[in-house]
């Protein structure tokens, strides 16, 4: 794995990032080259190429889309006379960006499973990415709206969207997920966040109140006033994403174990979780001292932690029929995931 | 699901995937200049020219997925039990420019860090 990352991470110095698509597919084909089920090797079939024509074709529809969106809104403003008017097609825009950077976690999910075999067998998604979107967003407006009480239901109707469009070879996967189930440890975890919030404020008031006193004026380099001013609200900042995702491990791995304990392969495989929260809790942990005192070099090791949890921690009974399970009828995408690339911060190896 | 490092669990025989179902068929293969063919119990199960064919990451047990561009089938086989010219001559010199490259990018950043 060493000897991937260096390469890739050389490579990607000299083609100033680009060589990023090919990294990914590189340490994906790794990665699946090591995951075995009932005695087969999976593959991972993408290439580095369909990613980077994937982010391409994604540069070039958002750029027309900006372009198109600029063009509509000076001829509205010249016609019209109207500003409100000319700002509705930023605000369309907006809203199409906000839709298609939710939609492209499913089609991202699409090309990943149908670039994954298994004897010979691909993955597929029907359903339309689009329409993923506009219900995600349209369930972001809700969680707003009830500030944030519909998070657990949003999460168990997208996981339902996604998974059940989902299938491997001619076997489709369900899930029937219950909000209820994690109502109460949501609202735990929203609690404890705001508490952390609370108690860091608290510490942290003077600096704000110093950050408001430098105001904007120019941040002189030897003021020590507002560079200690400036470096507590990075701490604050620091702890507060730190500590809000440790407390979210529960949360989270009650939401793994109750979606992968109601999820089912056909009526052949059953899923389940023994993921808990002193584990996910550690390996964070764990893979946060890495990568600080590795300064990143570490990453592979982190990767292989990460992995190997999912691996471990994943539950399946049942047994597989390779007789009886047919290959995909699904046409697979020719790019993969450059909306995702684009819009996302493309954390996914 | 497992994850593993190890060559433990080592299987062997040469198996087949014709990419309409799982089931995984028995099967020899033969080597020609231009072409592999492979075997079955029952006759030729697939012929595939060489200059198509992809070689997989090999995994911990020393497997390979042997496949080829365009066909829907796989193979799986020892890597040991792959001819040694079978890597085409594209793939090879990609190699070889990916780790000029890298030695490139080696020279410069240890130039840069020096500087």
């Amino acid at each position: 794995m060493y000897g991937i990352f260096i390469k890739n991470l050389l490579l990607q110095i000299i083609t100033l990032g680009i060589y990023r698509f090919w990294t990914t597919t590189n340490t994906r084909r790794y990665i699946w080259s090591r995951m075995r089920f009932q005695g087969e090797r999976f593959e991972y079939t993408g290439t580095g190429g369909e990613l980077f024509k994937g982010f391409l074709l994604a540069i070039a529809i958002l750029f027309s889309a900006v372009f198109a969106a600029a063009i509509l809104s000076a001829i509205l403003r010249a016609v019209t006379g109207s500003a409100l008017l000319g700002a509705l097609p930023p605000l369309v825009l907006y809203l199409v960006i906000a839709v298609v950077a939710s939609g492209a976690y499913f089609s991202a999910q699409r090309y990943r499973l149908s670039r994954t075999q298994w004897c010979g067998i691909r993955g597929g998604m029907t359903g339309s990415s689009v329409v993923y979107g506009v219900v995600a967003l349209l369930y972001g407006l809700l969680c707003i709206v009830t500030l944030g009480q519909m998070v657990p239901w949003m999460s168990m109707r997208l996981a339902e969207r996604r998974i059940n469009a989902s299938s491997f070879g001619s076997l489709p996967f369900h899930f029937e997920g219950r909000a209820r189930a994690l109502y109460a440890a949501f609202l735990g975890m929203f609690a404890g966040v705001i508490v952390l919030l609370i108690v860091l404020g608290a510490i942290f008031v003077n600096s704000f109140t110093a950050l408001v006193r430098v105001g904007h004026a120019p941040l002189k380099g030897h003021d020590p006033a507002a560079l200690a001013a400036l470096g507590s609200v990075f701490l604050f900042y620091l702890l507060f994403t730190v500590g809000a995702l440790l407390i979210r491990c529960f949360y989270l791995a009650l939401v793994t174990r109750h979606v992968m304990g109601n999820t089912t392969l056909g009526s052949q495989l059953r899923f389940g979780s023994s993921i808990t929260a002193g584990r996910l809790l550690g390996m964070m942990l764990g893979n946060l001292a890495i990568v600080v005192v590795t300064l990143g070099l570490g990453w592979p090791i982190v990767l292989h932690r990460v992995v190997r949890l999912a691996a471990d921690t994943l539950q399946v009974s049942g047994q597989l029929d390779p007789q009886t399970l047919a290959q995909n009828d699904q046409t697979p995408p020719r790019t993969g995931e450059g909306m995702l690339n684009l819009l996302d911060h493309g954390s996914a190896f | 699901m497992t994850l593993s490092d190890s060559a433990s669990e080592r299987s062997t025989g040469t198996r087949y995937y014709d990419g309409r179902s799982a089931a995984a068929h028995a099967a020899t293969l033969r080597w020609s200049d231009a072409f592999l063919s492979i075997d079955g119990m029952a006759g030729e199960l697939a012929v595939w020219p060489r200059a198509r064919l992809v070689v997989g990451e090999p995994d911990p047990e020393g497997r390979i997925t042997l496949s080829c561009r365009g066909e829907p089938g796989r193979v799986s086989m020892d890597a040991a039990a792959l001819p040694a010219r079978i890597v085409p001559p594209r793939m090879r010199r990609r190699q070889y420019l990916g780790w000029l490259a890298v030695g490139a990018a080696a020279s410069a950043l240890a130039f840069v860090l020096v500087m």
